[in-house]
């Protein structure tokens, strides 16, 4: 989702001045000290602990989705260690603030590698500022552990992906559209890198599967007036939507769509940045009946889900909600874990090897890393948006699909496999 | 859809987008056009009317029952003018009016409210938009003819503002409040000498185009979003649509906003919503360039 | 001795240690109609600028009729308390049209909302009952700004007329105009005094000989000498500062 609120690198004038607080009935002290930096875990007698980073922007403009992540990730690191920790050493989490900001988010990074020596980053949210990142734990290797999906293009041996790549989503609500609900897709998103490079696969898809264009169409970041492009889509007769609208000018989008009285049964929209945080501002019987595409729902039928869930709800406020990249964020760190422990040592390198073809049961079904691109075998759903905001999960592949960094059909020839040695270009057959 | 039912579509998209610009920018018309106050509050004094309706919505859903809620918008229209406009008087008496004729702190100052507003909803409401939904009886559609289909929120859009534009001309031009603000926004030390409070009409005044601001937000929030940034979505027009007409002109504002609506419009069916809204850009700044004071220059106090 | 209108006891005014005023006493009747003179700089406007409540003296008391002292109200309740003001270049609000400057300083005299709103039957009939009186009827409807200098000068006394202030301060209301507006306005003037307090500052002699009763001399900030026309005429100290050393002024009789 690493688009969901992606702005541009300069974020706006206020940005610098928002502290988000979060009101849940949970909202305990916890929530407000970390943004100092403070170290949560009181030292284990003994044993040194294991110092981990978190770095999200808990104030800016992202507050609003990253708050939640840093949430999830101490509620994990607090079962890890309510269960003994790892290698028989507590956790020790050093939270940073990247304050919406990409040059900050390079500048705590290097703090927490450097001054705190942490073995790992949970970490980032826009694209953006995991690219600002990057070049930091490349030079000091460190390991960015990266929990929303994105739009791919991408293989560093210093992260570990564990959200969807575009075949773990894009692909799959394409193919399935096509099946499902007609072969005329209009293309709408929000004018900035994302939805472009998104759409240049979906128009790939559609030329390959035997899909067909009737229109794409860009709105400005904050677009809150969509009468001219609905009149367009209503001229164009699509029989998809296929949208990758961002951030607020979604309720503008699916309250004006319904309110010149085109439903979800005259024609879907299929959201790839719309999740249960989003409906909740959206209103659900609005976009009642169209869909989004996710590997993670909070509807979604498993017992780890139902735990995670209660344990969310409980902890955070019954008002909460959870959605993929919470998900994703609280399992990473499960993820980590398991590696600690296999590599029984805390280097960067050892917890590399040791994270490799790891397996876990998330509350989405069995998530494993891939052993060659480092990122995250996933199983793909399509939600249907409910009146009361959440999802009923129409589409589930039966098994976890494989992560493919580069697009298949634009990048034909290009692969990313770190036994070889990282991006890789194949010959052509 | 033929190509005329399209066009004709698009003309009434038009006249819609005219008339909630023209909403979003009445309120402003009076704190900056009449009074040159550069608020730059405005687009949150518009958020207080959106939760204001939220809020609304919210009881008459728990009193009446979820089928029957829809009532709340009668109320929450004139208390969403209140409370903007009890905020706007707090503003002017505790701020504003210490910084008259000080344009640099005052759009600092309100910038600075601005910011202060946004933290306070997002304290009470949380950082997340919540959501409005239209009553019934502004959810259906008008069929003239067959692929034409006028929405009847956006009907109501367009008279609201048209009587909301006649109530203000008539507050303005035919009553004693509205002599003493067009002669106090006219020249203040004259009209302290012929007896005039200046003070309190300037209280007045500027609690007058904050009301208005908050029942722009009260009907938007019926269109958009609504969270602690929603102001911020609709600032940059409401300004745009002031300076186009004329600073100090009710004429100018009402020219400006059709003018931008129109063209916004026409623009954008023949090419992308990002380049509609470039062309329109690029059209403002050469027509400032040509005439720097808008559509129907006039004189202002602080402006002079 | 009836009580005075307005009553100026050891008023002091000074601005960055220049005093404007300089322990000035002044005096003045009801129905009086005085016109103060002096050279520029002698203190006239600032005279007004104290009385309408514009400038706070530094020193002295200022009393406007039955004992009522002015230094702690603020300019609009002075307005309220009767003193009318007619500034020396002609303040006319623009844009707004004559009747509606004359509506504008009406209103001030009604107190509450309703008291307006029964009354506009009767207040259009003050306004056109003003309107005649200063000879702008025929342009009742027009925008101010489109008067003529002389016009907009009578319309400003007709806004001061309008308010029916006890004292009406009127400061060189005949600068710039023609030999024949000069002489109307010359009647206008004394048509109001006996109904009203009058207090004209004016440099052109001419006119002041047309109006005058009673004539102050301000000199530097102090009451040079007061009386009669030909009293003040004939003072030697007046002759010394007008002829003496103030050529280059235009009241230079």
């Amino acid at each position: 989702m690493s688009h969901r609120h992606d702005r541009p690198a300069n974020p706006g004038r206020r940005d610098f001045f928002r502290k988000t607080v979060k009101l849940g009935a949970g909202a305990a002290a916890a929530n407000f000290l970390p943004e100092l930096g403070y170290n949560l875990m009181p030292r284990a007698l003994g044993a040194e602990p294991v110092k981990v980073g978190i770095l999200h922007s808990l104030s800016g403009t992202m507050a609003i989705s990253e708050t939640s992540l840093r949430d999830v990730e101490l509620m994990a690191i607090e079962e890890i260690n309510a269960k003994g920790g790892v290698l028989g050493r507590k956790v020790e989490a050093v939270v940073e603030d990247g304050a919406s900001d990409w040059p900050t988010f390079a500048e705590k990074s290097r703090k927490l590698l450097q001054r705190d020596r942490v073995c790992s980053v949970f970490g980032c949210w826009t694209s953006a500022s995991r690219k600002a990142v990057l070049p930091v734990f490349e030079r000091l290797n460190g390991l960015l552990w990266y929990p929303v999906q994105y739009e791919g293009n991408e293989c560093s041996h210093n992260v570990f992906y564990t959200g969807a790549a575009p075949n773990q989503q894009i692909g799959p609500a394409v193919t399935w559209l096509l099946k499902n609900r007609g072969k005329k897709f209009y293309l709408l998103g929000s004018d900035y890198v994302f939805p472009r490079t998104a759409n240049l696969i979906i128009k790939a898809q559609l030329k390959a599967e035997g899909g067909q264009l009737v229109g794409e169409e860009y709105t400005p970041l904050g677009h809150m007036e969509y009468s001219t492009v609905v009149n367009k889509i209503r001229a164009a007769r699509p029989d998809v939507v296929f949208s990758t609208i961002n951030g607020d000018s979604n309720v503008a989008f699916y309250k004006q769509l319904r309110n010149a009285g085109i439903t979800a049964h005259d024609m879907a929209v299929m959201a790839v940045s719309v999740a249960e945080d989003e409906l909740r501002g959206i209103g659900g019987g609005v976009a009642e009946g169209h869909y989004a595409a996710w590997n993670y729902f909070e509807t979604v039928n498993t017992p780890q889900n139902k735990l995670f869930v209660d344990k969310f709800k409980s902890r955070f406020g019954k008002n909460r909600v959870t959605d993929d990249p919470i998900e994703a964020a609280y399992f990473q760190v499960h993820l980590w874990a398991q590696a600690v422990q296999k590599a029984g040592a805390t280097t960067v390198d050892a917890i590399r090897k040791g994270a490799l073809g790891q397996e876990f049961q998330a509350p989405e079904g069995l998530v494993r890393i891939d052993p060659k691109n480092q990122h995250t075998w996933k199983t793909v759903r399509i939600g249907q948006i409910r009146s009361d905001g959440q999802f009923n999960v129409v589409y589930a592949t039966d098994s976890p699909v494989r992560p493919q960094p580069w697009n298949t059909l634009l990048y034909p020839d290009r692969d990313c496999n770190w036994d070889l040695g990282g991006t890789v270009t194949r010959k052509k057959a | 859809m033929t190509p005329t039912t399209f066009l004709v579509g698009q003309l009434f998209n038009g006249l819609s987008v005219s008339s909630i610009l023209l909403l979003m920018a009445l309120g402003l018309a009076i704190t900056f056009g009449l009074m040159g106050v550069i608020n730059m509050a405005h687009g949150e004094l518009m958020m207080l009317g959106s939760y204001t309706a939220y809020v609304l919505q919210n009881l008459f859903v728990r009193q009446f029952g979820e089928q029957n809620f829809g009532g709340y918008f009668l109320v929450a229209l004139p208390m969403s003018f209140v409370v903007a406009g009890l905020m706007g008087l707090l503003l002017e008496r505790a701020l504003i009016r210490h910084l008259y004729g000080r344009p640099l702190e005052t759009l600092l100052a309100t910038w600075g409210v601005s910011l202060i507003l946004q933290q306070a909803m997002r304290q009470v409401f949380g950082a997340n938009n919540v959501d409005v939904r239209s009553p019934n009886w502004l959810t259906g559609r008008w069929q003239p003819s067959a692929g034409l289909e006028f929405p009847h929120l956006r009907l109501f859009i367009i008279v609201f503002t048209a009587l909301a534009i006649a109530g203000m001309y008539a507050l303005l031009f035919r009553t004693n409040i509205g002599l003493k603000i067009r002669a106090v926004t006219q020249n203040r030390d004259m009209s302290a000498c012929l007896g005039v409070p200046t003070a309190k009409v300037d209280a007045y005044t500027f609690s007058l185009g904050s009301g208005l601001a908050g029942v722009a937000g009260c009907i938007l929030s019926l269109m958009g979003s609504v969270g602690p940034t929603t102001g911020q979505n609709y600032i940059v027009d409401a300004f745009m649509v002031v300076v186009l007409g004329g600073v100090g002109k009710l004429a100018g504002a009402i020219a400006g906003s059709f003018g931008i609506g129109e063209c916004n419009t026409l623009f954008e069916s023949f090419s992308t919503a990002t380049m509609g809204k470039v062309i329109v850009f690029t059209l403002v700044i050469l027509f400032l360039q040509w005439k720097p004071s808008g559509l129907f220059p006039s004189k202002s106090r602080s402006l002079d | 001795m009836p009580t005075s209108i307005i009553y100026l006891e050891g008023v002091t005014v000074s601005f960055d240690g220049f005093k404007a005023l300089n322990n000035l006493n002044f005096i003045m009747y009801p129905g009086e109609l005085r016109v103060v003179i002096g050279p520029n700089g002698a203190g006239k406007t600032t005279l007004l600028d104290v009385i309408s409540g514009k400038v706070r003296p530094s020193e002295g008391r200022v009393i406007f009729g039955e004992l009522t002292e002015l230094s702690s109200l603020a300019e609009h309740e002075m307005a309220k308390l009767g003193i009318g003001r007619k500034f020396q270049t002609p303040s006319v609000f623009k844009h707004l049209s004559v009747y509606e400057n004359l509506e504008l300083a009406c209103h001030q005299k009604s107190k509450g909302v309703f008291a307006t709103l029964f009354s506009k039957r009767g207040e259009r009939d003050k306004i056109f009952s003003v309107l005649e009186y200063i000879g702008l009827a025929e342009k009742a409807w027009h925008k101010a700004g489109a008067l003529s200098h002389g016009e907009k000068q009578w319309l400003e006394i007709g806004m001061v007329v309008i308010q029916d202030p006890r004292l009406m301060l009127i400061d060189e209301p005949v600068a710039g105009m023609t030999g024949k507006e000069t002489e109307k306005t010359g009647e206008l003037l004394t048509s109001l005094a006996g109904k009203h307090s009058v207090l004209v500052i004016e440099h052109d002699m001419n006119f002041v000989r047309q109006i005058a009763q009673t004539i102050t001399v301000l000199h530097e900030g102090t009451v040079l000498c007061e009386g009669a026309l030909e009293k003040v005429q004939s003072d030697p100290r007046v002759v010394e500062i007008y002829l003496g050393r103030e050529h280059k002024s235009h009241a230079n009789h």
